[in-house]
């Protein structure tokens, strides 16, 4: 059972590799059943998009001001270099070794 | 228009202006996915803000491997279970959620009880499930940017979805509400006359 599910799902999202797919679609075009199962697929998803919270938040209004902070906070930073990969290792292992004193 | 990397590399020769492309580029994808993590728009601007200041200082261990947008979600990732770590309080959860219904209009009443219901239960969702499952319906992103952002295989993006919505579906044909939802007509919530709620920023 859960692998047709699967099946509908992949089918849904244009997952479903082409053999599968035309095997699906005879499903879909003869059983009531499996096109109602289908459908459920689509409808939930269609819900679930539906009910996003995030759709009436005033993000933009946020946006702007975040972005005027995050300019205003790197304006006085340097990006960190990159320790070379030797003085990695020796900071490493000088950590390494205050730990085991 | 520069690409990313292109970006990325004008910033590390010191073009700071280079980096505010970048930063609108990917602050509303940022902030809509930490608003639906936190349900709280003044702690998702603080995560979104940190999460770029930190990124511009450690630009340079960007390599490239992923996206930079998926790279920029797992520091904002990380940055949000540290604040959550710190405020555990601070995460809200739906039952927190002021619902205005009104009570008038039975086909708002549906549309309102069906959305509550799924915020309820994505949000009951594993975190890797509730993950993949809004970056595929609510971003629109490919399994391959999923598996990016979530770090992981291509194929297990996929199955943390399909679990998602298997789950949901289960549970929503579970709900003694919505027992029959398969039988009942197919509607859209926006035919229903359903608004998204007014939030108080």
């Amino acid at each position: 059972m859960e692998d047709i599910e699967w099946w509908w799902i992949d089918y849904l999202e244009n997952e479903l590799d082409s053999v599968l797919e035309n095997d699906l679609l005879t499903l879909l075009q003869h059983s009531q059943e499996d096109r109602e199962s289908f459908e459920n697929f689509r409808l939930l998803k269609q819900w679930v998009r539906e009910s996003d919270p995030v759709g009436s938040w005033p993000i933009e209004e946020r946006t702007h001001r975040m972005r005027a902070n995050v300019m205003a906070a790197i304006a006085d930073l340097e990006i960190e270099p990159v320790l070379p990969e030797r003085k990695r290792r020796e900071r490493l292992r000088a950590i390494e070794l205050g730990a085991e004193i | 228009m520069k690409s990313d990397l292109e970006l990325i590399q004008d910033v590390k020769n010191g073009d700071k202006k280079s980096f505010e492309t970048l930063v609108v580029r990917h602050e509303k994808f940022l902030m809509k996915s930490i608003v639906r993590m936190t349900r709280d728009l003044d702690a998702a601007e603080d995560i979104v803000q940190d999460t770029f200041i930190k990124a511009y200082k450690r630009l340079s261990l960007f390599e490239g491997r992923s996206s930079f947008r998926s790279w920029l979600y797992q520091i904002a990732l990380n940055t949000a279970r540290n604040r959550f770590r710190k405020h555990a309080k601070e995460t809200v959860g739906t039952e927190g959620m002021d619902i205005a219904v009104d009570t008038q209009v039975e086909n708002q009443i549906i549309a309102l009880d069906v959305r509550s219901i799924l915020q309820g239960e994505i949000a009951k969702l594993p975190d890797r499930q509730r993950t993949a499952l809004s970056l595929r319906i609510f971003e629109d992103l490919s399994f391959k940017e999923i598996a990016d952002i979530m770090d992981c295989p291509y194929d297990t993006a996929k199955a943390n979805y399909r679990h998602a919505l298997l789950k949901l579906k289960e549970r929503l044909e579970g709900n003694s509400m919505l027992k029959t939802w398969t039988e009942q007509p197919r509607f859209s919530l926006m035919d229903l006359g359903f608004n998204q709620m007014e939030v108080d920023g």
